[in-house]
């Protein structure tokens, strides 16, 4: 048969992998991709290198050398208990991803269980559960955080609940949105053809499907968490001193703003640049990850 | 006669993270004053391209790079954005695929026609308006003074349709541009539109340029017939011969393939293989991996060299096998 | 051939309820599948031809058990689907497979095509994994696709190599009976054949029955042994390929044929026209659906519906001018 000759002769193109090679190749050429990325790499390096990059210990004290100013020494000066903040800087790194990380977690777990049992456990879960999600942001954001701590008592973990239990219902709300979006799709309707079961198809076929879609939506939580952690922190409810995460070290530090501003600056720069990186990153992802960029 | 419409060696390419993909590959058209030039072709050939390039609606990252595109003997390609707007829509107009989507959805589709007439000719507003209403019930839109405030969601498929055929014409434009203008509608619907674009066209003596990949349209409306493949036109003639005498194997393949009303065959005749990707274009000729004459003629040269247009009787061929008959 | 159907349907209807106000009360019903009676016999194709909003997908879909059913009954091998429990259900869909029309939205895009086609024998629970990798790529074989390309993912394909990969997820699970839903009508049209020529022999091959589905009528015409015409939710005219293409009686069906373009030039004619567009399903006027466009409605058309006619052999109309024939 001609027909299966001709076939055969057809090329067929080297495979162009998978979705997520293409979307992390078009990230890498991406430009706020570029300058995002690389500060949050620069944040996971710090982070994950631990003590042998400091230059001193962070939490060793040197009365002598107090509120010093930036130096050739001390980049970035020293605080009031003569602390190198250069060090404490880098050592805090760990703290602020780890909430930022671990609150997002536990946000996105609940939420997309919630936003998969809403939108694809018939009416009745839906109710209920988008019930739920109402009631929890109905609450403003930092009388809820308030509450757990109140609960679960001040400190960094309880901080990191707290943070993760109120960015559940954005989850949750995201994710139902989807699923419904999602449900009447052909490739769906095609699984269930073949006599998917319900679960199946929720959690075999939909959520892949809208798992890009949380991904970018985390990418903008995160640095939310961090500042909403930081936040608890500032208030004296989240880290305990002397554990140097940068929102506990502003609260130490506000009282030096007018005669040693260093201080104050070196927390507040690192919370700045980290979440301008991250969301920086987060719109590139959501630039390389759209559906509509997939399909090309 | 000179032509109204003369397309030369066009070249639209398009930048993407692949490379470049060169979507239309020089490309020459002509359309004279008054008739109907149907454009062929399947998804990917171009078609869509060399219309959109004709009114340089191409959007980035396409771009056109090359040849010449003159309008009544005027460079559209050096026209500023002043001239190009008066192009558009006063002289050369286009209809498309979806209509629905090109309708603004807040704006009432007799507005959509009184602003344009008012934007491009000096007439009062009610003037503009029953210059509208006219213009709807000439489309056939039944109780054209009440759906003259009527939203676009409100339409049927059909009827929205024949509301932008009405915008499209409402400055009586020289040349029409139909992009699919039946695709996306049912039979009975595509039937009634055909009928108005062939009225229509006639009354005001409008030339029609009809891009589809429906060989049957085109036998109903066209008077001459460009087939493109991969982003070149491979035959040009009038369409009595285009069907009675096609030339170009893709052209032979694509009529035995259609299936026709009353022809009860067992099997139909398919054209083996694919459209090839932009991505790994057939180096010489584009239709070469596909063609059975080129496979009952063994021919060498359809792989090693592209083959040029080629002037024949009744129009142009791009063919090897028709170059070495001649 | 066994006078036994395979598929037989009686008086199947299902409704869409219309919800309005606050309280979202049903205030009335869509009709799109509306009293619908016709048997499928093993190994023939049925074409089901009709235009958008016909029914003809809503009806595709409750055969298979996808959407509910308002009253009547679907028999398929001779047992009663609509009393069924959903086990028992999902059991007997692997005997009813679905092709479906767009290959670029019916394929899941973060799956790879070989997991795809796999999809049904996992739910299943049909061999080893490695035995179901085997009829994956027998499946790709047999559908004239490559084996090796079984990890790519969708986007790497054309449009008919995808609907390739859509027939050989439906038919790995060795159906009897496959619904076809326009299948090639998003496909080009040098494709379109290919498709075409795959269906029928595989037909032949795997001894399938069809159900077609489809707008074009040439397209129907070139496939089938008999034609449904539908519209609006009912259907308006069955008989045999030849009987209706060559002695159509309804004048919806007749206006459907006239209004496929010429084949050539030549052939170009001036057609009389329908007019008007579709009407919407929802709460339509007592007696026959068609009255609004109909070029020869008569007064009794607007009051009550026409019954089936049966003219000549397989030959059944509903229409009134059939009455006296």
């Amino acid at each position: 048969m001609t027909d299966m000759i001709l076939e055969e002769q057809q090329t067929f193109g080297k495979p162009t992998g998978s979705n997520f090679a293409r979307a992390m190749r078009r990230l890498l050429r991406h430009r706020s991709g570029q300058v995002g990325g690389g500060v949050v790499l620069v944040l996971v390096f710090c982070a994950l290198a631990g003590e042998s990059i400091l230059p001193y210990d962070p939490l060793s004290i040197d009365p002598i050398n107090r509120l010093k100013p930036p130096s050739a020494e001390h980049f970035f000066g020293t605080d009031e208990l003569g602390r190198d903040l250069f060090s404490r800087i880098l050592y805090g790194s760990r703290y602020t991803l780890m909430i930022g990380l671990v609150s997002t977690v536990i946000a996105a777990t609940f939420g997309i269980t919630m936003g998969l049992l809403a939108g694809g456990g018939g009416k009745w879960a839906d109710m209920l559960i988008m019930r739920v999600v109402d009631v929890l942001l109905a609450f403003p954001y930092i009388l809820l955080l308030l509450a757990v701590v109140a609960i679960l008592g001040p400190s960094l973990w309880t901080a990191m609940i707290a943070v993760g239990v109120g960015g559940m219902p954005g989850y949750a709300r995201l994710i139902r949105g989807e699923v419904l979006a999602q449900k009447d799709a052909e490739y769906v309707e095609a699984m269930r053809a073949l006599g998917a079961s319900h679960l199946r198809i929720l959690f075999g076929t939909i959520l892949p499907n809208v798992l890009p879609q949380m991904v970018i939506y985390a990418s903008f939580t995160i640095p939310l968490a961090i500042l909403a952690a930081a936040a608890l922190s500032f208030l004296g409810l989240g880290a305990q001193p002397p554990i140097p995460e940068w929102g506990a070290m502003l609260v130490d530090a506000r009282t030096f703003l007018r005669t040693a501003w260093w201080v104050v600056a070196a927390p507040g720069m690192a919370i700045f640049v980290s979440i301008l990186g991250m969301n920086l990153f987060g719109n590139a992802l959501r630039d390389v990850l759209d559906p509509k960029e997939m399909s090309k | 006669m000179t032509a109204l419409l003369e397309i030369e060696n066009l070249q639209t390419h398009f930048k993407t993270e692949g490379g470049v993909v060169r979507a239309v590959d020089g490309v020459d058209l002509k359309v004279n004053e008054g008739e109907v030039l149907g454009i062929v072709g399947e998804s990917g050939s171009g078609k869509t391209v060399t219309a959109l390039s004709a009114l340089r609606l191409v959007d980035e990252p396409g771009k056109i790079v090359g040849g010449s595109i003159r309008y009544d003997g005027r460079d559209v390609l050096s026209m500023n954005k002043k001239e190009l707007t008066q192009l558009r829509g006063d002289r050369i107009s286009m209809i498309f695929q979806q209509p629905r989507v090109c309708l603004n959805p807040v704006i009432s589709i007799g507005r959509q026609i009184t602003e344009l007439l008012k934007q491009h000719r000096d007439i009062s507003s009610k003037e503009a308006r029953n210059t509208a209403i006219s213009l709807l019930n000439s489309v056939g839109i039944p109780d054209a003074e009440k759906r003259f405030s009527a939203y676009a969601h409100e339409l049927s498929g059909g009827q929205a349709q024949r509301v932008m055929i009405a915008i499209a014409l409402a400055l009586k434009p020289r040349v029409l541009i139909a992009d699919e203008p039946t695709t996306a509608l049912d039979v009975t619907i595509q039937a009634q539109i055909i009928e108005l674009l062939r009225e229509l066209c006639r009354e005001m003596g409008t030339a029609l340029v009809l891009v589809t990949h429906d060989l049957g349209v085109v036998a109903e409306l066209a008077d001459r017939v460009a087939v493109m493949y991969a982003g070149q036109v491979v035959e040009e003639t009038d369409v009595e011969t285009l069907f009675s005498n096609p030339q170009h194997p893709y052209t032979q393949g694509l009529l035995s393939s259609m299936p026709v009303l009353g022809q009860r065959a067992e099997r139909l005749t398919a054209i083996p293989g694919t459209v090839p990707k932009p991505s790994d274009m057939p180096p010489a000729c584009r239709f070469a991996p596909r063609c059975k004459t080129r496979i009952s003629l063994g021919m060498d040269i359809c792989n090693q060299e592209p083959p040029q247009l080629l002037r024949t009787a009744k129009g142009s061929v791009r063919c090897w096998a028709i170059e070495g008959a001649s | 051939m066994t006078s036994q159907p395979l598929l037989s349907l009686r008086g199947l209807s299902a409704y869409f309820p219309i919800k309005s106000g606050l309280m979202q009360k049903t205030t009335g019903w869509i009709k799109a599948v509306d009293d619908i009676t016709f048997d499928v016999k093993p190994g023939e194709t049925l074409g089901l031809v009709g235009e958008s909003g016909c029914g003809k997908t809503t009806l595709s879909r409750t055969i298979l058990g996808l959407r509910a059913v308002q009253s009547g009954s679907i028999r398929f091998d001779g047992e009663d689907l609509t009393g069924m429990s959903l086990r028992d259900l999902v059991s007997k869909r692997r005997d009813m497979q679905l092709i479906f029309q767009d290959p670029n939205a019916s394929l899941d895009p973060k799956r790879r095509v070989g997991a795809t086609v796999r999809a049904g024998l996992d739910i299943h629970r049909i061999g080893t994994v490695r035995e179901r990798d085997e009829r994956v790529a027998e499946m790709f074989a047999r559908v004239g696709l490559d084996p090796s390309l079984r990890n790519r993912f969708p986007h790497e394909f054309s449009g008919g190599q995808r609907q390739r990969i859509g027939i050989a997820r439906a038919l790995i699970m060795k159906p009897r009976f496959v619904i076809c839903d326009e299948p090639v009508s998003a496909l080009d049209v040098s494709v379109q054949s290919q498709v075409l020529n795959l269906l029928k022999d595989l037909q032949e091959e795997l001894n399938l029955t069809y159900l077609f589905v489809a707008h074009n009528l040439a397209v129907v015409e070139h496939m089938v042994d008999r034609v449904a015409v539908m519209y609006l939710g009912r259907i308006v005219e069955l008989a045999d390929r030849d009987e209706l293409f060559d002695r159509p009686q309804h004048p919806y069906t007749k206006a459907l044929i006239d209004a496929i373009p010429a084949a050539t030039p030549a052939n170009r004619r001036h057609r009389a026209l329908l007019k008007g567009d579709i009407p919407s399903p929802a709460n339509l006027p007592p007696g026959c659906p068609f009255q609004a466009r109909c070029p020869s409605v008569m007064s009794k058309c607007k009051e009550k519906m026409p019954p089936d006619f049966v003219t000549g052999g397989n030959h059944r109309v509903a229409c009134w001018l059939a009455e006296d024939t």
